[in-house]
């Protein structure tokens, strides 16, 4: 069953230097209880994605295609219907909790917000329904910490409460803007146990962006890797693994540091200006003559594997 | 806590001191001047004639004004710490009496001003900065520029003009029951509100562009919760530190307002001690209007952390 | 540097309110230069058989309680406010920023005594300041110079530090150094022209704060002396004729809040096309 289907996806925004096509026609489906892992280099357009998808953007941002969650497009939502969509059936959790959690208010009321929009839930339940939370991301005194302000959190606690505050209300649809940013590398496998063990609790499905293709191998069911705003490969986490389709997804997969730390060549494409044809062929090493000037269609390329390239077509 | 209160305190101090040091030795700056105004009064009573060099030698004997400035400064300061601010050369009443009976009217135009400055400003700025680059918001910002840049003394009398003159709504100048207080509040609040309004605007702006905003949005907190619980606590901080230095403003502002509608506060008796060269009194009425100013920079200090817990916390 | 200077005035002259500002400042200043040969009368000619006559063709603003036209004085106080104001800000911003960027460049005593000149003197509101300074020389025009400059230049030292602060640590100045230049070579060529944006956003600022001051002490009676035209001291003169003649107090007050407005208008629209993060205005 697919729990929400983005098709045809378009956000794009004006800049004193022209138009940035962060995301350029993108079509992807996330399945009930299944981890999507979107990946790809800083830059290439994963954060405006998951931000279009809530309409989180700033007012500048053109956003065009559909979001279909449970039937209703949520593109097409007024500003109150959105709001009850928002942190109750999808929950966002946003890279950089220190900028992220508003400095003044404490850890506890800001998780406990989500308990008063959307369940009506009075102030001192909601209160011990967040101390709950926090227990449950297993911060250790979580009573006391819930009247602290984020500042009194070190980095790896103020990741476990954006992951609480999102849980709060149950929500269907998880995204999971880079959780481990950031963070050391220890602290980094303790989240990634925490967030396995709550999807697997929840039933929840996620999206989980991350430059990080070890993370996406820990948590997810499927991949897509994001290049220039297109998605150009989507598949299987196992079949990924075994051998991606897309020069770029191998590339991106050959410069993780466990497997020889192989930078790719030249510099990421800028999103205002890209190159034509194939965006990826001034640094691909297939590059065709064909690519400078051809526009690649995303192709299966095997059972459930998908690429953007030329080779395949 | 405690120790950032002290330290405050420590600050607080040493501030006074040097402060009240500069004026006493800007004062007494010009040689003999002191003594002269002082024989003035004594042997003719008033300051536009001129006394004898023999009825000047006899006050810097009497009063001992040969001896150096420091030692001057320091009986200076330790009667004005015993409460004795010394006598006016004018009326040779007590200056401490002088100004207290004058610091409430002042007080309560100022408490007055500030408050009207912050029920305006505050809800105007985050209304323009709701809806930023409308006219509503453009007409803000011109209001302001335009508060910011009226002599407050010429408003003053354009107030007189229309509200007292020719629609005789308010009385013209003086002191008495609430009607009095109208003008001279809203001459004096009106820059202040203008400055409040353009830090709200910049500040509510700056804040909306945070990304712990976004979290709220993402939430599904609506736009009043938002600009209430997460917007305005934190656009309040630059606010409050800036009502501090900007009641210093206010203050100046005062001594010429006071001056205009004949209030009878300590801004109006320093007017008329400056034009007297009343020394003592002057240096009084300045060490009070520093005392005010200091005391409500103080308590915003540390009050602080109440607006902003990550400073001065544990 | 070029193609950046033009873009910024590129960027100014978009305003419409700071294109508007300098051509009011402009013309204020001509009629200063000029005021021998554009007003009407005499300033200082009294004649009691006009006095306190309303505006008119013949006097446009009317005439004040000793005949004379209130026009010819606004025009000769341009004078005299501009006069006041352009010396307190060409002596304060350039005391300011010589003992700025010697404290921000050399740090040490100078430094330190600097910033703790500036902690103890803006515990003051600068006008109450002034009117201590006055307390001490007398009223006068000359005292008022002295009495706002003395807390003017605080200003300027504080923005030259805190700029100077700022690019000592640069590499250029690195290199200079290494190359063996002087100090104050460097302060000169390097140090000095950086600090010049700033302060000439905060020089246009305070001109329209100085014109406040200057009037404001004219009006309490301690600045300008009469029979010299000021517009502060005229506002005093009219106060009190307020009832039956309030154009001796309505022209000289817009006059002032034309150029306060005219220079804060241009100050904006200066600190918007100058690169606006790096001002440390109150």
């Amino acid at each position: 069953m697919t729990l929400l289907s983005i098709e045809h996806l378009n956000s794009h925004f004006m800049t004193v230097d022209g138009i940035v096509r962060a995301v350029d026609d993108v079509s992807l489906e996330i399945g009930e209880n299944e981890t999507l892992g979107l990946v790809g280099e800083s830059g290439c357009g994963k954060t405006v994605l998951a931000l279009s998808l809530l309409r989180l953007l700033s007012e500048n941002t053109k956003t065009d295609g559909r979001v279909i969650y449970k039937g209703r497009d949520l593109l097409k939502l007024n500003e109150k219907e959105l709001r009850g969509v928002r942190g109750k059936e999808i929950a966002h959790i946003f890279q950089n909790p220190l900028s992220s959690l508003n400095p003044v208010l404490t850890v506890g009321f800001q998780i406990s917000e989500p308990f008063l929009r959307h369940q009506g839930l009075k102030k001192s339940i909601a209160n011990s329904r967040a101390v709950q939370m926090l227990g449950l991301v297993r911060i250790p005194s979580a009573p006391d910490r819930a009247k602290e302000y984020p500042h009194e959190f070190s980095g790896g606690m103020r990741q476990r409460a954006m992951i609480a505050m999102g849980l709060a209300c149950s929500p269907s649809l998880i995204i999971a803007d880079e959780p481990t940013r950031g963070l050391d590398v220890t602290i980094q496998a303790q989240i990634v146990e925490l967030m396995k063990d709550l999807i697997k609790n929840s039933g929840a499905s996620m999206l989980l962006i991350t430059h990080d293709l070890s993370l996406a191998a820990q948590l997810c069911d499927k991949v897509a890797v994001m290049y220039s705003g297109e998605i150009v490969e989507y598949a299987d986490i196992k079949e990924f693994f075994k051998g991606p389709a897309h020069p770029y997804a191998r590339s991106f997969l050959e410069s993780v540091p466990s497997r020889g730390m192989k930078p790719i060549r030249g510099i990421s494409p800028s999103l205002i200006n890209p190159p034509p044809g194939c965006r990826f062929h001034p640094r691909c090493d297939c590059s065709m003559d064909i690519c400078k000037s051809v526009h690649p269609p995303l192709t299966e390329v095997k059972d459930g594997q998908h690429a953007r390239c030329l080779l395949y077509a | 806590m405690l120790n950032n209160i002290l330290k405050r305190l420590g600050i607080f101090c040493l501030v006074l001191t040097v402060s009240t040091s500069l004026v006493f030795f800007m004062l007494h700056s010009l040689p003999g001047e002191n003594a002269e105004v002082m024989a003035k009064y004594i042997f003719l009573g008033n300051v536009e004639l001129n006394p004898s060099n023999e009825e000047v030698q006899l006050v810097k004997e009497k009063f001992d004004l040969d001896r150096s400035l420091l030692s001057q400064y320091y009986s200076w300061a330790t009667n004005a710490f015993h409460g004795d601010l010394g006598r006016s050369y004018k009326t040779n009443a007590h200056v401490l009496e002088e100004i207290l009976i004058r610091l409430p009217a002042t007080i309560t135009l100022a408490l007055i001003a500030v408050l009207m400055s912050l029920l305006i400003g505050m809800p105007l700025g985050i209304l323009a900065a709701v809806k930023q680059n409308s006219t509503t918001d453009y007409l803000c910002s011109a209001t302001a520029v335009l508060g910011i840049s009226m002599p407050n003394f010429w408003l003053a009398l354009l107030l007189i003009m229309v509200f007292s003159l020719a629609l005789k709504l308010t009385p013209t100048i003086g002191y008495g029951g609430p009607s009095h207080l109208i003008l001279p509040v809203v001459t004096l609040g009106t820059a202040t509100t203008a400055v409040v309004m353009r830090l709200t605007r910049s500040s509510t702006l700056e804040v909306m562009r945070q990304d712990y905003i976004r979290t709220a949005r993402g939430k599904g907190l609506d736009h009043r919760d938002i600009m209430i619980t997460h917007s305005l606590k934190n656009a309040l901080i630059p606010i409050i530190t800036m009502v501090g230095l900007e009641f210093g403003h206010l203050l100046g502002g005062a001594v010429i307002i006071e001056t205009i509608f004949a209030w009878p506060g300590i801004g109006r008796l320093l007017i008329d001690s400056i034009s007297a060269r009343d020394i003592p009194v002057i240096q009084g009425t300045v060490l009070f209007i520093t005392l005010m100013y200091m005391l409500l920079n103080f308590t915003i200090d540390i009050l602080y952390p109440i607006f902003d817990p990550r400073i001065g916390g544990s | 540097m070029t193609l950046a200077k033009s873009r910024n005035m590129d960027e100014f002259l978009k305003n419409r309110a700071s294109v508007a500002g300098l051509i009011v400042i402009l013309m204020l200043i001509t009629a200063a230069i000029l005021a021998d040969f554009i007003a009407p009368y005499d300033t200082d000619k009294i004649a009691l058989k006009e006095k306190l006559k309303s505006p008119s063709w013949e006097h446009p603003m009317g005439t004040d309680q000793l005949g004379r036209d209130v026009l010819s004085r606004m025009i000769y106080g341009t004078r005299t406010t501009f006069e006041l104001s352009i010396l307190v800000v060409a002596l304060t911003s350039t005391f300011g920023v010589f003992i700025g960027i010697i404290a921000g460049y050399f740090r040490g005593v100078i430094d330190e005594i600097l910033m703790r000149l500036i902690d103890v003197l803006l515990a003051f509101p600068s006008i109450i300041l002034a009117l201590v300074i006055i307390g001490a020389l007398g009223p006068g025009m000359i005292n008022t110079i002295v009495a706002i400059s003395l807390v003017g230049w605080l200003f300027y030292a504080r923005v030259a530090r805190a700029t100077t602060l700022s690019i000592r640590e640069k590499e250029y100045i690195e290199g200079a150094r290494a190359m063996g230049c002087s100090d104050g070579y460097i302060c000169l060529r390097y140090v000095l022209p950086n600090c010049l944006p700033p302060i000439i956003v905060l020089m246009t600022l305070n001109l329209g704060s100085v014109i406040l001051s200057i009037a404001a002490l004219g009006y309490l009676g301690l600045g300008a002396q009469p029979p010299t035209p000021e517009w502060g001291s005229m506002l005093n003169e009219g106060r009190e004729y307020l009832r039956d003649c309030p154009w001796l107090c309505v022209f000289p007050g817009l006059m002032i809040m034309l150029a306060v407005l005219a220079f804060n208008f241009i100050g904006d629209g200066l600190r918007d096309a100058i690169d606006p993060r790096q001002m440390v205005i109150k």
